[in-house]
């Protein structure tokens, strides 16, 4: 659905985006993650045919952002940073606006309209001015703006920033109830976010993307661990007796009883595990699977392993 | 293309009545232009008297003597007009991320920029004819040849448009509407400075300048005239301003 190819974006000197490439597939939803500056509104803007990019390509739905930039633009449904909004109209009369403007026929601008306001949850202010909404309304304005054309694409910049927790759950929860009938590209710097909504992330620091994967692999790419932790004194035995198990990579003392086991792979090792704790005569009291989190590979990508 | 240009000149319209806008342009307008006529309605009536009198020997012509010169001095109430209608047009979409909307959507940068100027075009329109009720009035009274004045008008509703176009201009260069509103003043007002300070930079230069003052170029109309040239420079002034707009906001997304 999207396809991006050695994309790079200059303003003047200044590198924004360096050859990006990645592909985004029909009816996924994707989270694109990088520290603020990292390049995410300007690939964004490329995307939306709002930027031309100093090279590379990219498609959307087929079409060249470059050269068939009105294609692109009726496939593409858009919410910026800060949600489009004329604040002296109303909600209804502004997106009847939006309607006519992305092109859909005057016939059906009503019928779509009315079908955005349901969705979004906006029937109650219909018609009040945009300006005496809250800020959580007036990003769901924004998102009906962006869904009224009912496009293929829905490009969404940072859609919870500066919303209360009540609001960005509410948010959070449309936007997975779009989930099917639209391929979406989010992009955030709370993680969070991205592992409640997303199936595939893309991460990039400096303008360059350092993972893309979905959020399964990339977690497992992070290697797989046991945290042990047990009761007893003699553990050195333990120790050795792990190290033997042919799964096991790593074993590391977080503090006096417990351990960090990483795995190699992970083959019923956790009984194995526990079989080598009673031999050695210590108590088990927890063993669990882990993976790192969204957080830690996050950090370890953008910053390295330092 | 026609469809989008109208959804957006209808979107402009619109604006100009949500927000106080509109009433107080056409308050303004208005009290100005009545001003103005009113003025020029005393010194018709002096003249009137004058020429009854037996050692005045001329005749009174209503379209020469009050409502040619009014369509000139009404330019002066559209010059103070138009800046408060044209400043908002690009500078505040441009401040909103509203410019992000109107070119991520499927049109094109021609219609964004026709849009705008028609939109605002109509409004003048409007406000402007209001005041040819005036010279409907006085023809209950006097004898008035309205297509005389018409054409005068159609003057005006040129110039109007030159202005509003490069108002618009003038506004697509900045995101901040008072910027915009005091550069359009500075800029309508020095056209007005071109017609009196021509004459003193040599006779070749006089005939330049006149021909490109906004002004100008309609004494001809006011006294009932169309010429081509004058025709020519305002729909070429027209396409010019609009032009640059169309160029400045398209530079604009290729810069940041």
């Amino acid at each position: 659905m999207i396809e991006v190819k050695n994309l790079s974006k200059f303003y003047g000197k200044n590198k924004a985006v360096e050859d990006l490439s990645f592909e985004i597939q029909k009816g996924e939803i994707v989270g694109f993650l990088g520290p603020n500056g990292a390049g995410k509104t300007t690939t964004m803007r490329v995307l939306t045919c709002f930027h031309p990019a100093t090279s590379g390509e990219a498609r959307v739905a087929g079409f060249d952002v470059f050269k068939e930039a009105q294609k692109v633009k009726e496939k593409i449904g858009y919410l910026p940073e800060t949600p489009p909004l004329y604040k002296e109209m109303r909600v209804r009369d502004y997106l009847t606006f939006v309607a006519k403007i992305k092109g859909v026929p005057f016939s059906q601008v009503k019928k779509n309209t009315d079908e955005v306001i349901e969705k979004c949850g906006l029937q109650t202010y219909a018609d009040s001015l945009i300006l005496k909404l809250s800020k959580g309304y007036r990003q769901r304005v924004g998102i009906a703006q962006a869904l009224i054309h009912k496009p293929e694409i829905l490009i969404l910049d940072e859609p919870t920033s500066g919303l209360d927790p009540a609001q960005i759950i509410e948010v959070r929860n449309l936007i997975k109830s779009l989930t099917g009938e639209h391929t979406i590209l989010l992009s955030t710097h709370i993680l969070p976010e991205v592992s409640m909504t997303c199936q595939k992330v893309v991460i990039i620091n400096r303008g360059k993307i350092v993972a893309k994967d979905s959020l399964e692999n990339l977690s497992q790419s992070g290697g797989l661990f046991y945290s042990l932790q047990i009761e007893g004194e003699q553990t050195d035995a333990l120790v050795s007796d792990l190290h033997n198990l042919k799964e096991v990579s790593s074993v590391d003392f977080m503090n006096k009883n417990s351990l960090k086991i990483g795995l190699k792979e992970d083959l019923k090792t956790s009984i194995k595990i526990a079989n080598l704790v009673y031999k050695n005569g210590l108590e088990l009291s927890e063993l669990k699977k882990e993976t790192l989190s969204l957080e830690e590979i996050f950090v370890k990508l953008v910053f390295g392993d330092n | 293309m026609i469809k989008n240009i109208y959804v957006i000149s209808a979107k402009e319209v619109k604006s100009f009545f949500s927000s106080p806008t509109a009433f107080v342009v056409i308050a303004l307008f208005l009290v100005l232009s009545g001003y103005l006529f009113n003025g020029l309605l005393h010194s018709f009536f002096k003249a009137m008297s004058l020429s009854n009198l037996p050692d005045y020997n001329f005749t009174v012509n209503i379209n020469r003597m009050l409502l040619s010169p009014f369509i000139l001095n009404l330019s002066f109430a559209i010059t103070v007009m138009l800046p408060m209608l044209t400043m908002g047009s690009f500078a505040e979409e441009k401040k909103l991320s509203t410019f992000e909307l109107l070119f991520t959507s499927p049109i094109s940068s021609w219609e964004i920029v026709l849009g705008k100027f028609f939109g605002i075009l109509s409004f003048y329109l409007v406000v402007l004819l209001i005041t040819f009720s005036y010279s409907v009035y006085i023809g209950f009274y006097g004898e008035v040849e309205l297509l005389p004045v018409l054409v005068g008008y159609l003057g005006l509703f040129l110039m109007g448009g030159t202005l509003i176009a490069i108002g618009v201009f003038i506004s697509s260069t900045t995101e901040s509407q008072v910027i915009a509103a005091v550069g359009t003043f500075v800029v309508f007002f020095s056209m007005w400075l071109v017609k009196s300070v021509s004459s003193a930079f040599g006779e070749n230069w006089e005939e330049f300048l006149l021909a490109i003052s906004v002004v100008d170029n309609l004494s001809a109309f006011a006294k009932g005239i169309v010429e081509t040239k004058h025709l020519v420079f305002y729909l070429s002034a027209i396409f010019f301003g609009l032009f640059l707009t169309k160029t400045t906001i398209e530079s604009k997304r290729w810069r940041d």
